[in-house]
């Protein structure tokens, strides 16, 4: 798994758990060493000669992006991430996080897309899994996604 | 002219506190309802007055006139104001001096002098009275005063292709419409509110989506109706987080759901989302550099992909916001209040180091509600 997302875009080397579906990636790692719960998908790779229009369209959309949800810059890519302490992140948050992070990717992908000559990145990825053995649609089940009972606050 | 000319009708001048704009109005008759532009208030179903050295109190908007550009509110609590008196606008003559009054880019009370450069305007099949005594953003609504010290006109509009072409609604247009409502007496403020189309005369019935008489959609009036509850829910938990700090969310407050403060070590602006369901809170740091951008953006986004928590930089018109959204759902003001502590804390040292390393201008200081963004 974790050399599957390595050799896609992403992101994390401890505890990952992972929903791919067409055209669509998330990965959501606990890091218990940084106390953080990430969601994360990757969105566009910062096209060349766009460096500069692109950081700044993505810092404006942070404005109107829901809550702790931002678009980041990573290397030469724009990811969609969210990051919060461990408890903070009950499980029922957390699915809504994960369920709004991939509603948002899709439309913030095609919003880049449409305006700068960029690489979108999340067909990309779920192909990249896939070739790695890793294939799983995000069905929205709490249960496989929700923090151990002891981390609930 | 005398103070004691002056002081009556400056005390029947309000600023008008709606959301994301704030304008003037003035009282208009002895049972206390105000008048001001429609494009203040749009179709918000409450408001705030402002008065000087009061505290701030509510009003309900009874009428909203689109085509016109006339609100009237009336307020929860009397004002107990000598209304300003209505003028003879029909027999204005070019010429006459004229002076107005309002709240221009948050300068409050201000009173500006010229003359009136014609009568009869028409814009859109509406009449108005052309001055050019100096009318700008937050005059809106504000009384345009004859030599008699009687209102003749809501100054309305500007021209912003010119130099000193304002416009004013003639009080003659609207006298009977607010004489017709004030006469509903103590029973309007049990009253519906009622709203004019934007295109004809006819009322508009809010149930519906168009005019029954000209078919012109009706914006927004659904929208603000029904996110009313909500927004009341997000106002209390923004107002809760403000006096947690130890501020007046009164004294705070620089547009409907709209608040800023400043602290020691940071510029902060609250304010509800556009659906009334989370606190938008943000510190204004800096100004991106006009020269060689690209490292502070690069820098801000990278940031982003470090940072572990909600606050989150963005950008809203060029300055730099470390910012993040606190949802209504489940908010608790304790925790609200710690994130908001680190956030200023945060935002300090991040303040310094974008104005060393990248040599970014201080964010400007803005005085009305829109620009406080």
């Amino acid at each position: 798994l974790i050399s599957a997302l390595h050799s896609g875009s992403v992101l994390f080397d401890s505890s990952i758990f992972l929903g791919a579906g067409s055209p669509l990636s998330l990965c959501l790692g606990i890091d218990r060493q940084r106390d953080e719960v990430a969601v994360e998908t990757p969105l566009v790779e910062i096209a060349e000669g766009h460096v500069a229009p692109m950081l700044r369209a993505s810092l404006e959309l942070n404005a109107a992006l829901p809550h702790g949800v931002r678009i980041s810059a990573r290397r030469a890519r724009l990811v969609l991430r969210f990051a919060d302490a461990i408890a903070m992140v009950p499980p029922q948050r957390l699915l809504a996080i994960l369920r709004g992070t991939a509603l948002l990717a899709k439309d913030l992908e095609l919003v880049f897309r449409a305006q700068f000559p960029c690489r979108g990145l999340l067909a990309e990825v779920v192909e990249a899994l896939r070739r790695g053995g890793v294939s799983s649609e995000l069905r929205g089940e709490v249960v496989d996604l929700s923090l151990p009972s002891e981390q609930r606050p | 002219v005398s103070e004691s000319f002056w002081g009556p009708i400056l005390a029947s001048v309000v600023g008008v506190r709606a959301q994301g704009a704030f304008g003037s109005g003035w009282v208009a008759t002895a049972s206390g309802l105000v008048v001001t532009n429609h494009h203040v208030v749009g179709y918000l179903q409450r408001v705030g007055l402002r008065r000087a050295g009061m505290p701030e109190i509510a009003a309900r908007v009874i009428y909203a006139d689109a085509k016109l550009d006339l609100a009237v509110l009336l307020p929860d609590t009397p004002l107990e104001i000598v209304p300003v008196p209505l003028g003879d606008s029909r027999s204005v003559e070019r010429g006459e001096p004229v002076v107005a009054i309002g709240h221009p880019l948050g300068f409050d009370y201000t009173v500006t002098r010229g003359i009136i450069s014609a009568t009869g305007r028409l814009q859109r099949g509406v009449e108005y009275l052309q001055t050019d005594a100096s009318l700008n953003p937050g005059n809106s609504g504000g009384p345009l005063i004859d030599r008699r010290g009687s209102a003749i006109g809501v100054n309305s509009w500007i021209r912003s292709d010119g130099s000193g072409l304002g416009f004013a609604l003639p009080v003659h247009v609207f006298a009977e419409r607010l004489a017709a409502l004030d006469a509903q007496g103590p029973a309007l403020a049990q009253a519906v509110p009622r709203y004019g189309c934007a295109e004809c005369e006819a009322i508009i019935d809010p149930a519906r989506d168009r005019c029954a008489s000209c078919g012109a959609l009706i914006p927004f009036l659904h929208r603000s109706v029904l996110e009313a509850p909500e927004r009341a829910r997000s106002e209390r938990a923004a107002a809760a987080l403000i006096a947690a700090l130890g501020f007046s969310p009164n004294a705070a407050a620089i547009g409907d759901g709209m608040w800023r403060l400043r602290t020691r070590t940071a510029d902060l602006v609250f304010e509800i989302d556009p659906a009334g369901k989370a606190v938008r809170v943000a510190a204004r740091l800096v100004e991106v550099p006009t020269a060689d951008v690209e490292p502070c953006l690069r820098f801000l986004a990278s940031a982003n992909d470090r940072a572990t928590g909600p606050a989150r930089f963005s950008l809203v018109r060029s300055v730099v916001h470390l910012e993040w959204r606190d949802p209504i759902e489940g908010f608790d003001v304790e925790l609200s209040k710690q994130r908001l502590l680190e956030l200023a804390a945060k935002a300090r040292v991040f303040q310094s180091i974008l104005s060393q390393k990248f040599g970014a201008p201080p964010a400007p200081i803005e005085l009305d509600g829109r620009g406080a963004r």
